[in-house]
């Protein structure tokens, strides 16, 4: 059983070991975009830039642009832009540009719903590893990619406004995904940055919940879900991790 | 609380129980790993087994929001902005290179 944590050296909750195990099945799965070998492979190119030397001699570079050269990574499936992608993003997310993203986009195909759902898998991978990391924890073993082909669903109500990908307003959403704002009128732009792939949101949420607050608490600096610590307490971790990482929002 | 301790770290008083425990500890994840095993030791002294396990929750999930942000370009929800705009002056996050006000 993935996610095991009767062994660790601390108490880990269940709530928390159940979400994890939600998060590898998302991950296993065929998506949106992407097959389910593609989604593994996503992650295990995103565990590889945290060693990859390309990634370090550009982040100590004036500009990411400057360097180039060949990332070390197992990329397996994937192109390697796709591989320099999900490198960039986890590795140095805060000089990440609108020119940058629109590059990406091509007739490969890469539309922005792949983009969207490779942030995802990224973003759910990191959070997850960071977990085990601060508890000195093993990282789990990749999950076994899931056959299938993905579904290509495009939201209708998904537009581009205030970000560089499209989005839903809580108003544009139709019945398949109705339920990711959990009938909120107004919903925070972090939320709805992933809305172009619906079960991103829903992962988003999921992890959410177990790692800080269900979603509809966060607005709320009464609520504190399951945590333990207070409130305060939390948002300073919150935004001492921002600030470690040149994260203005 | 004393909104310096999200810059300084430990070498500020944050006005919280535990507040430079968990900067420390915060700080040992993302930056100083040779120091985790200690920091992680301090915080569970000071505050708990539980609260450590939940502030490296929160530390996972905040590696993760700032990529989501930084990587679809999305911008300081208006209103958001427009409250926080004192905090924003005082932290110097007007200053980062990912700042994107709606």
């Amino acid at each position: 059983m993935a996610f095991d944590y009767s062994n660790a050296p601390f108490k880990i909750p269940e709530y928390k070991a159940k979400a994890h195990r939600g998060a590898w099945q998302y991950m296993a799965e065929p998506g949106s975009w992407w097959t389910g070998s593609e989604r593994v492979a996503i992650a295990a190119a995103s565990r590889a830039a945290r060693d990859c030397a390309l990634c370090a001699e550009r982040k100590a570079a004036l500009s990411p642009n400057a360097v180039s050269g060949v990332h070390d990574s197992a990329g397996g499936v994937l192109s390697e832009k796709v591989v320099d992608a999900v490198h960039r993003i986890t590795t140095d997310p805060a000089r990440l540009t609108r020119t940058w993203v629109e590059s990406l986009i091509d007739e490969d195909p890469f539309s922005y719903g792949h983009y969207v759902e490779m942030v995802s898998l990224v973003v759910n991978l990191i959070s997850i590893d960071t977990l085990h990391i601060a508890l000195g924890l093993p990282l789990e073993p990749l999950p076994e990619p899931q056959p299938g082909d993905p579904d290509g669903y495009l939201p209708p109500g998904a537009a581009v406004d205030v970000a560089w990908v499209p989005m839903i307003y809580p108003e544009n959403l139709t019945e398949r995904e109705s339920d990711i704002y959990f009938g909120a009128p107004q919903m925070g732009h972090v939320i709805r940055a992933m809305s172009l792939v619906p079960d991103a949101v829903r992962w988003l949420n999921n992890l959410g919940e177990a790692h800080y607050l269900p979603t509809p608490e966060v607005g709320d600096f009464s609520k504190r879900g399951r945590l333990t610590l207070s409130r305060t307490q939390t948002e300073l971790v919150a935004a001492r991790t921002s600030y470690y990482n040149d994260c203005f929002y | 609380m004393n909104l310096d301790a999200i810059v300084q770290g430990q070498d500020a008083d944050s006005g919280l129980p535990g507040g430079s425990e968990l900067a420390r500890f915060t700080d040992a994840v993302l930056k100083n790993p040779s120091d985790l095993e200690a920091a992680r030791a301090e915080l569970v002294a000071r505050l708990g087994e539980a609260e450590m396990v939940d502030a490296a929750s929160v530390i996972g999930n905040f590696q993760r929001m700032v990529r989501i942000a930084d990587s679809t370009g999305i911008p300081v929800d208006g209103l958001m902005a427009e409250a926080n705009a004192d905090v924003r002056q005082q932290l110097g996050l007007n200053e980062l290179p990912s700042v994107r006000l709606a």
